[in-house]
């Protein structure tokens, strides 16, 4: 069987969403390879009408149902679980999303306002995730794979002007002038 | 000013941006200006302002009353806040930037779109060490009550215990504050026309009280409700107030130039 197909079956079975490094160890094949089969069968998957889709973030892969069938789905498995965010709290998981990985410092930089509440809230929710550098010797924050699933995404960079808003420059020169000042 | 207690806004910044929108502005330092007095108004009467956040409300309340000063008075100032000014503005325009997107995130979570995953049984949990909650076979909810009642009590036979060992007692002693002083002093210049300054202060017992007396006095002072008047060189100081016209004419020019 192609490693495509190989890829397919092992993102069905697994629980967790897989890295290259996990496909690699189960296939023996190379990333490089693994990555191109990967998108091969993303784009697969988004060209015809199916009901399945492969969602990617934090380099890593997961196999869920498809968008458009979110409410059938959702009626199916009796899934109540509600989409309420407060304003403050959305407004800092779209800055995590836009410009993870980033620091609490570099968040609260630019909502300008004290976030540890709202960081733990999203922790706790499962909607951000917490990884800590140990060159930099602080904790950077991402949006998880549940994010991407909540919102219906294949991955963050589908995000409107994420291009824009992700890019290094406007937030650098802010940041850069802060860092001068402290 | 505008009633804001109906919408929403997050944060400082937030409410920066709500002011400056609400006024149809552009996010420019004549804007900032502008603003200022109604963003420190709305943190005065406090609505809706989490009282952990307040700090960083003040934050901005500090940079806009610079900038307005700057702006009322520009000749007081060398250039150098220039850079200050702007990052204030460069931050405002990215966070209204995120505000914006995070009301498209909003959009996109409204339209229900989510991804599923199969249902998880326990088995297959066990399998990809996922958390499992397997509650022991026996437990129930009057067990734990049960339970807790016991580690409550224990609780309590610790903290009995506790109470036992003598702490150390101290008498505080009483303090006197600047606030209270200024407040007597006000009284006894009601009291008396003119007050003899080396009385007001033999009638502290400590020397905290002692420079607490002078503090106050020199409060008194800058906020011109004291007269001094002194015969000559190291003789005794009398303390009154100032001359009523006086006070007056000068209360009309406080309220001029604020």
């Amino acid at each position: 069987m192609s490693l495509k197909s190989q890829v397919e079956s092992l993102l069905f079975v697994s629980l967790k969403p897989l890295s290259l490094k996990d496909l690699a160890a189960a296939t023996g094949a190379k990333a490089k390879d693994l990555e191109e089969a990967v998108e091969e069968l993303i784009a697969d998957y988004s060209q015809g009408e199916r009901g399945l889709a492969i969602i990617k973030n934090n380099k890593q892969y997961q196999l869920t149902t498809a968008a458009d069938n979110a409410a059938i789905v959702q009626e199916f498995l009796k899934d109540e679980t509600s989409g309420e965010l407060s304003q403050p709290s959305l407004e800092a998981l779209t800055i995590i999303a836009y410009r993870g990985p980033i620091t609490k410092l570099e968040l609260e930089r630019i909502r300008g306002v004290n976030c540890s509440l709202i960081i733990r809230n999203l922790l706790l929710r499962g909607l951000i995730e917490e990884k800590f550098e140990k060159a930099k010797d602080e904790n950077y924050y991402t949006v998880t794979h549940d994010f991407v699933r909540f919102l219906g995404l294949g991955s963050i960079e589908e995000l409107p002007d994420y291009t824009k808003l992700n890019s290094a420059e406007s937030l650098g020169a802010v940041l850069a002038a802060a860092e001068d000042k402290n | 000013m505008m009633d804001f207690t109906t919408e929403k806004f997050s944060g400082p910044l937030g409410l920066l941006l709500n002011l400056i929108e609400s006024e149809e502005m552009d996010i420019t330092e004549i804007a900032l200006a502008k603003i200022a007095d109604e963003y420190v108004a709305y943190i005065r009467a406090n609505q809706g302002i989490d009282p952990e956040e307040l700090a960083d409300f003040l934050v901005i309340a500090a940079k806009l009353l610079f900038i307005k000063s700057k702006a009322l008075l520009p000749y007081l100032y060398t250039g150098e806040e220039e850079e200050e000014i702007n990052d204030l503005e460069r931050q405002l325009r990215m966070y209204k930037e995120f505000v914006a997107a995070s009301q498209k995130v909003q959009e996109l979570v409204l339209a229900n779109r989510r991804l599923f995953l199969p249902p998880l049984s326990k088995n297959r949990r066990v399998q990809f060490n996922l958390p499992v909650f397997c509650p022991p076979a026996k437990i129930s909810a009057a067990l734990l009550q049960e339970r807790f009642l016991i580690l409550l009590a224990n609780l309590e036979k610790q903290l009995a215990k506790r109470q036992e060992d003598d702490l150390p007692e101290k008498t505080l002693e009483p303090k006197i504050s600047i606030d209270e002083r200024i407040a007597s002093i006000r009284q006894m210049l009601l009291d008396k026309i003119k007050v003899n300054f080396s009385k007001l202060l033999a009638a502290a017992t400590t020397r905290t009280e002692v420079i607490v007396n002078f503090l106050a006095i020199l409060e008194l002072t800058k906020q011109k409700e004291l007269f001094f008047e002194q015969e000559e060189l190291f003789s005794e100081i009398y303390i009154s107030q100032p001359a009523v016209e006086a006070c007056a004419g000068e209360e009309a020019l406080l309220n001029k130039q604020i």
